[in-house]
């Protein structure tokens, strides 16, 4: 019967030494025998559908991620998303009086915008594949550090970083400060090579004469330049809990990058006092930016069996940009099992300095940077959805989600000299788009 | 730059309070799962990348979002 | 004789014992007592300070007798499902694997049981209906626990004295034990622990009443490791000659009789003592025989 009084002195073990500080030379580092340890892997995965109206970016993204649990709250976690994405996104030249036609980045095919429209290039699919790993584990009875490994790839993107964060707990665990830094290292091989900055960009070609087939263009970035980029973050955070049933965090956020930010894909429309279409430039963006960002957080549970949970970012740049995020949802945990959550997000951003709808003939000549990419503009967003989630008696759940998101643009970066002419095209960025997200968890 | 001060201060002052918070045996409501701070971290992630590629920000809950050649 | 007593806190008091100096205080409805080798008063006041925090966060935790932890809304859950905290979770763990490990004899359930046995000496036994209607509340196997999510039929109830008053002493020992290079003895009522042996290579004496009223102390010689004490010797009743101890059989709601009056083990740790020398009374007459199959230290006193 030694078997039998061994896994119970090893049981006892694992419930002591789980619970008390590892010490020196401490005994209590035992392994418990493997018909002993319960379900040790953990799996999440999920699948967003994203869409676009108007024909515009349509993305099928799944994500699996899986943790391994070790003994004493050690762990490892690995996550692989996929992100496939089709459709057309805006490339950043205004709308005119007549159709206007480019031609894609790889100098194969062309696309026409009407009268009136905003020019959509279609011309993009897109591939992108990331995966990252993480490792979790304490230190002393009150701290925990983890540290991480990731990297993702698309076919004129590659990117690869590495992260690492402290929390230490106080108060009971009531307080806990964390500091996490992170460092990414990102190149960037446009189609085509790396135009230069508010140069001009080349007429559409002419449609090729029938013949024999020319030369394909290299697909992927290796027949052009690499440009790169260095992102280094900072996240310093407090949580509290306040009261057995509700707690805060705050979090301060500091992101600085330098090297190459310009997307290379995208011109600015060069008008006359008429509003309508000289030429067109590529943009051009510092190369340097540097982001602060404050959150807070607060979470508490109600009636007894929901959770109301709201927070707030302010974020500011040194590009101009103002941001403000309110994001609130309230899990209402209808039954033992399942649970309906709202979710409301509200969005506003400030324009970038250097952000322009269109510039005047002659300011490509004049102008340090300049942008029409609508991610840089002035606009507000709201997202409205409805999350479903049951467990099942298995302890496995899933859930389905479904949110609506518009984005409301303001009129901004529009030169003076062509403000009249200009007036008659809607020149704000809008968006709307109608995402669908499913998700599994089981325990293995 | 207000918003950033008072903010700021809210959480030092937060700093200051250390007898908030629930005793050990009173942790059971903060031990549910939808009582945790990354409740649904798959979900976070898919959205954080969402609006990373369609806004000008990103951060607060956690890094800022990278990886992606979205700029 | 004069004791010279140092008040350390309105509950703590350093007092003088045989072989020096022991901290002691009331917990968990025992004396307690914290032995340091070594070490002065004031050393001796701070770790009996740590122990007793130790020792009374858990009482508190745990404790039946409260409404604001998490055993009041457990054992007030009416069926529906709850969650618990790491520690408590933990110890469901715990009692999980000791109930399939003990062939169903350990239960943390069975408290429900107290409704009809008082164990106060008397020979009121109560009725086979009143025992036979407690009967469907007892029964790990009908609770469904996965950490850290919890759900029992409702009038059922989780137990944690059965060990928890061995496992606050060996959590409040090891952090006791961090705490100072001395070695360390808790012992709380007759259940204790060491954080290592003492410098001199001498054992730990402890005395412990494990007879019965009139028995003699026992002397327990501690190298290290832990000690625990199972047994009836102030909480039984007694009817036409028949002992009926306070340890009850989950499986049929009564106590086990024809075993010995007290059973006491040394182990690595007061819990694993804790749960060998419980299961040992259990089995009644055949406890020695668990007890040897086990390669447990023990004695017995019949």
């Amino acid at each position: 019967m030694q078997l039998k009084r061994k896994r119970l002195a090893a049981a006892t073990l694992s419930l002591l030494g789980a619970a008390v500080a590892p010490g020196p030379a401490s005994a209590l580092d035992l392994e418990l025998p493997s018909e002993q340890l319960s379900k040790k892997w953990e799996f999440d995965t999920g699948m967003l559908v994203y869409s676009e109206a108007g024909g515009r970016v349509q993305a099928v993204e799944p994500v699996l991620k899986a943790t391994r649990l070790f003994g004493q709250d050690r762990a490892l976690t690995v996550k692989a998303v996929v992100d496939t994405l089709t459709g057309a996104s805006p490339n950043g030249a205004a709308p005119a009086s007549t159709p206007q036609t480019f031609t894609g980045p790889s100098g194969q095919g062309t696309y026409t915008a009407n009268p009136g429209e905003a020019p959509l290039d279609d011309s993009f699919k897109d591939t992108r594949v990331a995966l990252s790993a993480d490792y979790v584990f304490p230190v002393s009875a009150n701290g925990k550090f983890s540290y991480g490994l990731n990297g993702s790839k698309e076919y004129d993107f590659l990117s690869a970083g590495a992260n690492a964060r402290y929390s230490h707990d106080f108060n009971q665990h009531n307080t806990t400060l964390s500091l996490g830094l992170s460092y990414e290292a990102d190149q960037i091989s446009p189609v085509g090579g790396a135009p230069v900055p508010l140069s001009l960009m080349p007429p559409p070609l002419p449609p090729p004469p029938p013949g024999p087939e020319p030369e394909p263009e290299p697909e992927d970035g290796e027949g052009g330049s690499a440009e790169t980029k260095g992102v280094t973050d900072l996240v310093l955070g407090l949580t509290q809990v306040l009261d057995p049933n509700s707690l805060v965090q705050f979090n301060y956020s500091l992101s600085t990058s330098s090297g190459y930010h310009d997307d290379p894909y995208k011109v600015l429309s060069v008008v006359g006092a008429d509003g309508e279409p000289l030429r067109y430039v590529y943009e051009a963006r510092p190369d340097a930016r540097t982001k602060h960002a404050l959150f807070a957080r607060y979470k508490r549970f109600v009636f007894s069996s929901d959770v109301f949970d709201v927070s707030y970012r302010f974020m500011t740049d040194d590009w101009g940009v103002q941001s403000s995020t309110v994001d609130s949802l309230y899990r209402w945990n209808y039954n033992d099992r399942s649970y309906l959550e709202p979710h409301l997000r509200w969005y506003t951003q400030t324009a970038a300095d250097f952000y322009r709808a269109a510039l005047y003939d002659g300011e490509e000549a004049t102008v340090d940077f300049a942008s029409a990419d609508p991610r840089l503009g002035a606009f507000s967003g709201y997202t409205f959805g409805l999350k479903y989630g049951h467990e099942m008696p298995s302890g496995n759940s899933w859930s389905a989600r479904l949110e609506y998101y518009q984005q409301t643009g303001e009129r901004e970066g529009v030169p003076e000299q062509a403000a009249a002419g200009l007036e008659k095209f809607k020149l704000e960025p809008d968006l709307s788009a109608v995402m669908f997200t499913v998700g599994y968890r089981f325990k293995w | 730059m207000t918003r950033l001060i008072l903010l700021a201060v809210a959480v030092l002052a937060l700093g200051g309070c250390a007898d908030l918070g629930a005793k050990p045996w009173q942790r059971g409501t903060l031990a549910r799962y939808d009582m945790q701070l990354d409740c649904d971290p798959v979900l976070a992630g898919l959205d954080d990348h969402i609006y990373f590629s369609k806004e000008a920000s990103s951060g607060g809950r956690g890094f800022g979002g990278g990886g992606c050649g979205c700029n | 004789m004069v004791k010279a007593a140092r008040v350390v806190s309105p509950a703590i008091r350093v007092e003088a014992a045989p072989g020096g100096l022991a901290g002691r205080f009331q917990a968990m409805a025992s004396p307690c007592e914290v032995l340091v080798d070594g070490a002065d008063g004031a050393e001796l006041a701070r770790i009996t300070g740590i122990v007793a925090a130790e020792v009374w966060r858990i009482e508190q935790h745990w404790s039946r007798y409260r409404n604001d932890n998490v055993v009041h809304r457990i054992n007030t859950a009416g069926g529906r499902p709850l969650t618990v905290d790491a520690e408590t979770a933990q110890f469901l763990d715990y009692a999980a694997k000791l109930h399939e490990w003990s062939g169903g004899l350990f239960d943390v359930t069975s408290g429900v049981l107290r409704r009809a046995w008082k164990f106060d000496g008397s020979d009121r036994l109560p009725s086979a209906g009143q025992v036979n209607a407690l009967l469907p509340l007892v029964g790990w196997d009908k609770v469904s626990w996965s950490a850290p999510r919890l759900q029992m039929p409702m009038g059922m109830e989780i137990d944690f004295g059965g060990i928890g008053k061995e496992y606050a002493v060996d959590r409040a020992c090891a952090l006791a034990g961090h705490a100072t290079r001395h070695a360390v003895l808790v012992n709380c009522g007759g259940d204790l622990a060491s954080s290592g042996p003492r410098a001199g290579g001498e054992p730990w004496q402890v005395g412990i009443d494990a007879g019965g009223i009139g028995a003699a102390a026992a002397l327990v010689r501690l190298a290290q490791g832990g000690v625990a004490t199972s047994g009836d010797a102030h909480r039984f009743l007694l009817k036409d000659g028949v002992r009926y101890p306070h340890v009850l059989d989950p499986r049929t709601g009564w106590p086990v009789t024809g075993g010995p009056r007290a059973i006491t083990v040394a182990a690595a740790t007061c819990t694993e003592a804790g749960v060998l020398s419980t299961v040992a009374l259990l089995h009644g007459a055949g406890a020695e025989d668990f007890l040897e199959d086990a390669g447990a230290d023990y004695t017995l006193t019949w």
